[in-house]
């Protein structure tokens, strides 16, 4: 044996060296160069990705947080007026700009600026042609005393386009159907005297005003009503705005890596290997990976690679959400889905209860399913293969930031964090043999969170209907597997999804 | 060390030598030997992280430069002819007469194998591995394998015989 063909050859060739063209490092070099400049992708590193989600969900909270733009959902129609000052002063100036000279506005505005609070909302939640006939008084009102006096107002004749009431940024603080309402509401019925407070000083002179050059700036509105009602028709834009929710239902394919990593399986496989029989022989109709079923001697053999493979498969999720608008980009989101996921294990180290006649993968045996072999033997065999799925609820809570308004045509990122809970799976060996588990019988934990982000980009079919289309990457910021330190799940998918979603 | 390209040179210039002649044991050409070495090393420094030190750093790069050459080779069609007789592991077949011979004559006398032979000849008789598992790393069967093996064996008793002959005439 000791001068056997193989161990002459072995001696002869097996330690053998032979110096290599030195032109194969450059080469090397170059190769490792290029990994290097691709290995900067962010698709290729997981840990990236969650960074990046995480990076993503931050920026978006801080815009919901921050985010002190005018928006006309977030504008509560008893908004005091007092924060509204400015934009009422602005339209006020742009009123009688046509009509008035410049520096009869700047004085009103300078006199409406020096009343405390108090009077400034009593003045400013007058209509538009009460603050002309201040602004064309020029009272200095600062020093008068409100309770003194009655102020009769005159009803505006002209018809106020709805950029006055509706459309126009700075006429967003009036309250919409008020505004409206006496913007329809025919010269001279009901709001056409009312008695309201002024100071006592300026009566005198604002009924000289009343009389001359207000009803003169007044006479020099004149507009349809039609053009009103044209205007809130057309104002398509607007009207979508106010459905600041929806629902939908969607469904992805993505691939799914398990991410399943067992470090330390080699050490662990062979010390355990060290105090199992070698030659023990699998016996016919076992149940479990690799050969099942068949009759065979396979005993541990002088290879000492031991794997462990849970390799790329696939996932199925459907599911619906809804959605609901926090902001005039920002909107939150939630919803169920069902995620089923497919993946493929295999392995060479087998764990074999000797009692039973019952072989697993190593791996499963003793990081995953720990009931299913007590007591066992390992061995290092041929390659078995078994497939996996795992079925998951997932309750995801994303925040959507709308990054493109191109009318019809939306791109949206999202990002979030989703609760993954196992609900069952399967592994399914060869010979038909399956074996079911879920977090109770099993180290798979039942709760788990994975961050989630990406892009969608939606379509406005209707005013109420959209179809989206979108990439979202996930993965899981915990293991799914406990009880054991040797052991990683932490699944992630990239994927495709696509939705319909109603707007209500 | 991943990254850091002094070690990985100092790496490479450590057991380039070795691991070369395991990709020419395999490879009949300088070109493909030096190809699955250059792969090999990119392969090695890649998974640096997942080497456990667990077995023999120099058999774990062993292992990715066999692999390498099996996949190179794998990527052309090799036929395995039959041959009924099968020749038991372990059986003494006398002194060959190697320590008689270089490096370069024993290269040659291995490069002389059909494509499938030198491979099974390579796994079984030098790395050591068993008839089933050379059947599962080629995807042939362990008949196949084995057949082979003995086909490789009489074939280099010959070539070895010849090469001593040859020395001996000098």
């Amino acid at each position: 044996m000791k001068n056997s063909f193989e161990n002459q050859w072995k001696d002869a060739l097996g330690d053998a060296s032979h110096t290599p063209p030195p032109e194969i490092w450059d080469r090397v070099e170059i190769e490792l160069e290029k990994k290097k400049k691709a290995g900067f992708l962010i698709w290729k590193n997981p840990f990236l990705l969650s960074g990046v989600a995480a990076a993503l969900i931050l920026v978006l909270a801080t815009l919901f947080l921050f985010d002190t733009s005018t928006n006309i959902e977030a504008v509560s129609k008893s908004e005091p007026v007092n924060a509204s000052a400015t934009h009422s002063d602005k339209s006020f100036g742009e009123e009688i700009k046509n009509e008035t000279s410049k520096e009869q506005y700047k004085k009103a505005v300078n006199a409406n600026k020096n009343v405390n609070k108090t009077k400034k909302e009593e003045i400013f939640n007058f209509g538009d042609s009460r603050k002309t006939a201040l602004a064309s008084s020029n009272l200095d009102v600062s020093n008068q005393d409100a309770k003194d006096v009655t102020l009769t107002r005159v009803t505006p004749k002209r018809e106020p386009l709805l950029d006055d009431v509706y459309g126009k940024k700075n006429a967003l603080n009036f309250d919409k159907k008020t505004a409206l309402a006496e913007a329809l509401t025919p010269a001279g019925t009901s709001s056409e005297k009312e008695s309201i407070p002024l100071f006592s000083e300026a009566k005198t002179t604002f009924e000289k005003l009343k009389t001359s050059q207000v009803v003169a700036l007044n006479n020099s509105f004149q507009k349809p009503v039609q053009k009103i009602d044209i205007a809130l028709l057309e104002d398509k834009g607007s009207a979508q705005k106010e459905k600041n929710g929806w629902f939908g239902v969607l469904a992805s394919n993505a691939p799914f890596n398990p991410n399943f990593s067992t470090p330390g399986l080699q050490q662990q496989a062979e010390a355990a290997i060290m105090n199992s029989d070698n030659t023990f022989k699998l016996q016919s109709g076992m149940v479990g990976g690799g050969d099942a079923g068949s009759t065979g001697s396979y005993t541990n053999t002088n290879r000492r690679d031991a794997q462990s493979n849970f390799r790329l498969g696939s996932a199925l999720s459907y599911g619906v959400g809804f959605g609901k608008r926090l902001k005039k980009r920002l909107a939150i989101e939630s919803g169920v889905r069902f995620t089923t996921a497919q993946t493929s294990h295999v392995y060479n180290v087998y764990s074999v209860d000797k009692t039973t006649g019952g072989f697993n993968s190593f791996s499963l045996a003793n990081y995953a399913l720990p009931d299913n072999l007590k007591n066992s033997d390992v061995l290092i065999s041929v390659n078995g293969s078994s497939q996996i799925t795992y079925n998951f609820l997932s309750i995801p809570i994303l925040l959507n930031y709308n990054l493109l308004n191109l009318g019809r045509f939306n791109v949206n990122a999202v990002g979030g964090l989703s609760s993954e809970i196992l609900l069952s799976g399967n592994v399914a060996h060869p010979k038909d043999v399956n074996q079911s588990f879920n977090a109770g019988n099993s180290n798979f934990k039942a709760f788990n969170v994975a961050g989630l982000g990406g892009v969608r980009l939606s379509y406005a079919l209707t005013r109420q209907l959209d179809v989206n289309l979108g990439s979202t990457y996930q993965h899981f910021l915990n293991s799914g597997i406990e009880g054991s330190t040797n052991a990683s799940f932490r699944p992630s998918m990239l994927g495709v999804n696509m939705g319909i979603s109603v707007r209500r | 060390m991943k990254g850091e390209r002094a070690a990985q040179k100092q790496l490479y210039e450590k057991f380039a030598g070795k691991l070369y002649a395991v990709s020419m044991r395999y490879m009949k050409s300088v070109d493909d030997a030096n190809d699955v070495l250059q792969d090999s090393f990119i392969k090695i420094f890649g998974r640096l992280d997942t080497f456990r030190f667990d077995c023999p750093f120099e058999l774990w790069m062993k292992r990715i430069v066999i692999n390498t050459s099996l996949t190179a080779i794998g990527k052309r069609k090799v036929s395995y002819d039959i041959d009924e007789y099968q020749y038991e592991a372990g059986e003494s077949s006398g002194n060959l007469g190697l320590e008689n011979l270089g490096y370069n004559e024993l290269m040659k006398v291995v490069h002389a194998l059909p494509e499938g032979c030198r491979m099974v000849f390579n796994l079984f008789a030098i790395e050591g591995y068993k008839h089933a598992e050379i059947a599962e790393m080629l995807k042939i069967s362990e008949g196949t394998s084995k057949s082979q093996y003995s086909r490789a064996r009489m074939i280099l008793i010959e070539k070895i015989e010849l090469e001593n002959s040859k020395l001996e005439d000098k």
